[in-house]
């Protein structure tokens, strides 16, 4: 297992490498100029020019990559242009946020669609399982600045059960209070599709064999459904929450705007806009990481649920 | 099965109801902190390497400026207490108050003033050092003289000084904090009516009373310690939200309330809504070189096609009013009779000089031609709150005209980066400035291919660009100024269309002494009543 883990860890570093150069240059070829806003639109050419030579910007392209990744490879991600805040330590403060985001909102999307997939599943085709679909299509056919300024409107404005923005840590209460609206509402569209995986893999599991004889053998019902049955409809379950939580990652863009948490997404779109090259750079990598270690993640919990699964 | 559906249903019932009836939400702040809602987040608090508003708003609390700038934005004593200019307009000398100290306890001295300017002169990449470029040396000859020597005369010096950017540094302290200095608590220290004490990137910045501070602007009645003891700045991008944060009381101020709710915000008793006039103007400029802008016919029959009155009522709601000159009315040196020599809506005016330049209809509500070309305008402009739908007014005007407007929305870096490499024959901008010193950036020749992105170069103008520049002696300031309006009006080289009014909400025990060209400024007299 540990060989695999290293082999896997390996392969990622071309695909790191390959982001890097990608963003790079990306960057570079978009149209708009660091130094302009940073200049601010007044500022006489001469300042314009100043700035970009205080930043690097007037050298080619690759003497800037290269010198980009001697910096990193001693880990130093520089320097925001417009903060001038180390970008290691702005990735360090906004990245919890989105991660705390997107795991309180997967762990909301497994608690919700998982039990509501198996019920769907075991009373097919009944009131029961129609009224889930119905709900669950709802709530992801609905864009997420719609239903999270709904969400605010009654649970924030009217309610007051909510703050109407902010962010504290985990470890406290109001962290609570501020995180659960925004991942309720970072997950309602991943919430129904695992619902529906999850009603169509049971619903496979449960017409097998080894269900009926477990039946037959007198196992209590519910052992049946969760034990036997689901247990064998994990696997697809267990995928689609590896992906769902990239998409989580990337949906906590808008989400952290509506409810004005101080997390990656925010920061990355305020970059772009402003071209503040090394956040936008640094992120990408970050969220570039992120996702290797998820998928990573997704393939060893794969053999915890299914012992028939060996690494090579 | 009823086992597991009441599994379900519990572990349901106990995330959605039972977690939100625990976390009732807290009190609302006290009597003594204020709460200013806001969307943008402070940049960086080195006041010498931003040129962000929202790094300004903060820096005006924590730092104190050399002269201060009154409500009319003239100027007055700061950390200096007076200063005398030597006759040929290239020394100034200085003589600062005694007995202030920065946050960390030192005393200030002219030495930290000629360190900080002399920072801000060379700091390299320094968006504003060219404020104070013809500054050539700065001394220090005792510990309360300060004395500036310039290359030329800089009429706009004193007011210059007085911005956020001539903020007053410790010098120990930047030089110790070096590259850092500015990006958080620890990281800043200032003689201002605030200390810096909690730093949230994107959620929220606290700063506290200065418990010594006993020397804010003569501006204010109070001239401290502030009345608040905790201003937290809070940053809240989406619009909604951060007005409830006011109407809820969670806030006390937002700064930006958009127009289309302003009616219905005047009516809810649990917000005042206050509107002022900014010193902005939006425009249309166009680049004079372009051959078929060249005539100045053309470019007042597009000055007289544009309908501003109907924008004011469909795009500002109201909250505007019609301009005539590239000077807000309030700008110290604005030209009261651009009004009157401005050019106003008038279709057939704008035909008939169409018609003298050369330009004539090829078919009835058609694009009218000359010599065979289309009368084709490459419009850019960049996304706004209120550009697309001013832009679709535009177009319609000028087509109603026979003009073919091709309007290009580009984001603004590259908005910015194609105005200054010249792609445009038109384009939708606006500026806010609070002196008439903006004239001189905007027209002189020297300032091509930007900000002078009209290509304008005339003789005449640079004189007078050069003189009002130079000169201390207000009235011939003045009166250069009032002639170089004229000749922006005459020769119609700005389609000024409006200057839009600031509206901001706030709690109704809110005590707001009248607006300040930079909000709140240093918020010495502000106060909830109770």
């Amino acid at each position: 297992m540990a060989g695999y883990i290293l082999r896997r860890l390996l392969r990622a570093v071309p695909v790191l490498l390959g982001v890097s150069i990608l963003v790079f240059l990306i960057l570079h070829l978009t149209p708009g100029n660091p130094a302009l806003i940073v200049a601010g639109p007044d500022a006489p050419p001469e300042v314009v020019r100043d700035v970009e030579r205080a930043l690097g910007l007037d050298q080619p392209f690759y003497v800037q990559y290269g010198r980009y990744l001697g910096r990193i490879v001693r880990g130093d991600f520089g320097r925001s242009i417009r903060s001038r805040e180390p970008v290691l330590e702005r990735l360090t403060t906004t990245f919890p946020v989105t991660l705390t985001l997107a795991v309180v909102g997967a762990l909301w999307t497994t608690a919700v669609s998982v039990p509501l997939g198996i019920v769907a599943a075991y009373h097919r085709n009944s009131v029961l399982d129609l009224t889930t679909i119905f709900i669950v299509l709802t709530g992801s056919a609905m864009p997420v600045f719609a239903l999270g300024l709904i969400f605010l409107w009654v649970f924030a404005v009217n309610l007051r059960w909510f703050p109407l923005a902010g962010y504290a840590p985990l470890t406290t209460l109001d962290g609570w209070r501020h995180i659960v609206l925004p991942a309720v509402t970072v997950s309602s569209g991943t919430i129904a599709l695992l619902a529906r995986l999850t009603r169509s893999s049971m619903l496979e599991v449960l017409n097998q064999d080894f269900v009926r004889t477990a039946r037959a053998k007198g196992v209590r019902e519910f052992l049946v459904v969760v034990r036997h049955a689901f247990r064998n409809a994990l696997l697809p379950v267990i995928t689609v929450v590896g992906l769902q939580f990239g998409f989580l990652l990337s949906g906590a863009v808008v989400t952290e705007s509506i409810f004005s948490l101080p997390g990656m997404g925010r920061l990355l779109v305020q970059a772009i806009l402003a071209r503040d090259f090394p956040i936008v750079q640094g992120a990408v990598l970050l969220a570039a990481v992120t996702f290797v270690l998820t998928n990573l993640l997704v393939d060893v919990v794969y053999g915890l649920a299914d012992p028939r699964i060996r690494y090579e | 099965m009823r086992p597991i559906l009441q599994w379900v249903l519990l572990g349901l019932a106990g995330l959605s109801l039972v977690l939100p009836a625990q976390l009732a939400t807290g009190a609302p702040p006290s009597g003594s902190t204020f709460v200013f809602a806001r969307p943008e987040e402070t940049e960086t608090l080195d006041p010498e390497r931003t040129t962000a508003v929202s790094s300004a708003e903060v820096d005006y609390l924590l730092y104190d400026t050399l002269t201060s700038q009154d409500y009319d934005n003239t100027v007055k004593p700061g950390l200096a207490e007076k200063w005398e200019i030597a006759p040929d307009g290239k020394t100034y000398t200085f003589t600062l108050r005694k007995g202030v100290r920065f946050h960390s306890g030192k005393p200030l001295t002219a030495a930290d003033v000629k360190f900080t300017l002399d920072r801000w002169r060379t700091l390299k990449g320094s968006p504003s050092a060219f404020n104070i470029a013809p500054v050539e040396s700065v001394d220090a000859p005792n510990p309360t003289t300060v004395v500036m020597h310039l290359k030329e005369p800089l009429s706009i010096l004193l007011i210059n000084l007085a911005s956020y950017s001539a903020s007053i540094l410790n010098q120990d302290f930047v030089t110790r904090a070096g590259d850092d200095y500015g990006t958080g608590v620890g990281k800043v220290d200032g003689t201002g009516p605030f200390i810096l004490k909690e730093w949230v990137r994107n959620d929220r910045l606290v700063v506290t009373r200065n418990p010594n501070y006993n020397w804010g602007p003569p501006i204010y009645k109070n001239h401290g310690p502030a009345r608040f003891e905790t201003v937290v700045f809070r940053t809240i991008v989406e619009d909604a939200p951060r007005v409830a944060t006011v109407q809820l009381g969670e806030a006390q101020f937002d700064e930006s309330v958009p127009a289309v709710q302003v009616d219905r915000l005047a009516k809810d008793q649990r917000v005042k809504v206050i509107r002022y006039n900014d010193l902005n103007t939006t425009f249309l400029g166009f680049k004079t070189t372009r051959k078929q802008l060249a005539d100045a016919k053309v470019r007042q029959a597009i000055n007289y096609a544009i309908n501003k009155r109907e924008m004011i009522a469909g795009v500002y709601y109201g909250l505007a009013e019609e301009a005539y000159g590239p000077l807000a009315p309030g700008t110290p040196g604005w030209w009261k009779e651009a009004t009157k020599a401005g050019y106003h809506y008038n279709p057939s005016t704008a035909k008939r000089l169409l018609e003298e330049a050369g330009w004539k209809p090829v078919k009835e509500g058609g694009t009218r031609q000359k010599d065979g070309q289309p009368l084709v305008i490459n419009f850019l402009y960049s996304p706004g709150p209120q550009n697309e739908a001013l832009i679709g007014l535009i177009q319609a005007d000028l087509a109603g005209v026979g003009v073919d407007m091709r309007p290009q929305r580009l984001e603004w870096t590259a908005f910015l980066a194609a105005l200054r490499a010249g792609q445009h024959d038109m384009f939708l901008i606006a500026v806010r400035y609070v002196t008439a010193d903006i004239l001189y950036f905007y027209f002189h020749s020297k300032q091509r291919p930007a900000p002078n992105r009209f290509d304008w170069a005339d003789p005449d103008t640079d004189r007078l660009l050069e003189a009002s520049r130079s000169s201390t002696v207000e009235g011939e300031r003045m009166t250069a100024y009032q002639k170089l309006q004229q000749i922006v009006v005459t020769n119609a080289i700005w389609v000024p269309v409006v200057h839009e009014k600031r509206v901001v909400i706030a709690s109704p025990r809110l005590e707001v002494p009248k607006m300040h060209a930079n909000v709140l400024y240093k918020m010495l007299d502000l106060e909830m009543k109770p």
